[in-house]
């Protein structure tokens, strides 16, 4: 007994602000996961990045969308799930995908910078790309 | 005391912003074609417009102004004061009409927000409005920077 209250003595507890707490039930509920399911998911994703000292996935996948759509809206394409690679150098590789699900692009953000591998140029071509892809299946 | 602006579909993708542009104005009782929209924002089937364009609708009754918001609250203010706003933002799973498996940079015009839910029309979609979870309607804005474009009358 006394070893099964020491062993819960251990278990640490988190207090989430209220407001954050509701919206992480909310979204849930919306998702179809559990409470626990969503948050430890988000908290250990959180706790890995922090350990690698690397930025977040989430993070990466905003500064491509940042550089990649700049001002536009109404682009036929659609952003995937980075992937992390290891070498030589650590990046997030973030694929760009047409809405049939054909990947037109992959592009890299340095995962210690945030800094993204993707030209002027390469994303004229890539504009390019979208509008042939599309073209082709009319 | 402003009308409620009408759905307007967006009729092929590319098209959202030609679409908000023409719902936004509406709620001034101006009447655009989306033909003729989509030619003053230099819209491309499938390769969308510049939000920064919608600029060009500035006259001398209507103020456009691109803006971050602070937050949702600020957007809240806006609609309560008889403004039109289009928001750019990625979509996000919990959005009505969307595939699952599609994020992407869209265009839509919110009509009422409020803790719970966020009241929109879909240019995407064929009617509206819509309803999203205000949670999930905050992820998809703040991926752009709660960027908006805001319509005001003079």
């Amino acid at each position: 007994m006394q070893n099964m209250n020491a062993q819960a003595n251990q278990s640490v507890i988190i207090q989430l602000p209220q407001d954050l707490l509701s919206r992480f039930e909310r979204l849930a509920k919306q998702r179809g996961q559990t409470f626990d399911s969503l948050a430890l998911n988000a908290i250990e994703r959180f706790l890995q990045e922090v350990e690698t000292g690397y930025i977040a996935s989430i993070v990466a996948r905003r500064a491509a969308n940042r550089v990649v759509f700049g001002d536009l809206a109404g682009l036929s394409l659609s952003v995937g799930i980075p992937k992390f690679i290891d070498l030589p150098a650590p990046v997030w590789r973030v694929p760009f995908k047409s809405f049939d699900g054909v990947i037109l692009v992959e592009v890299d953000v340095d995962a210690k910078t945030g800094e993204v591998n993707f030209s002027a140029g390469e994303r004229e071509a890539l504009l390019e790309r979208v509008e042939a892809h599309y073209a082709k299946k009319k | 005391m402003l009308r409620l602006p009408l759905h307007v579909p967006q009729l092929k993708a590319g098209y959202c912003i030609p679409a908000c542009a023409c719902m936004a104005l509406s709620r001034f009782g101006v009447t655009v074609s989306i033909e003729e929209m989509i030619r003053v924002l230099e819209a491309k089937e499938n390769s969308g417009a510049l939000f920064s364009l919608l600029k060009r609708l500035e006259n001398k009754q209507i103020a456009v102004e691109i803006r971050r918001l602070k937050d949702f609250y600020e957007l809240q203010t806006l609609l309560a004061s008889d403004n039109a706003v289009i928001v750019l933002m990625l979509t996000v799973l919990e959005m009505p009409g969307w595939q699952s498996d599609i994020e992407t940079m869209h265009a839509i015009l919110p009509l009422e927000v409020n803790d719970e839910m966020v009241t929109y029309h879909d240019p995407f979609l064929d009617h509206g409005p819509m309803k999203v979870m205000t949670d999930a309607f905050l992820l998809g804005w703040f991926e752009r920077d709660n960027t908006c474009a805001v319509f005001t009358q003079k």
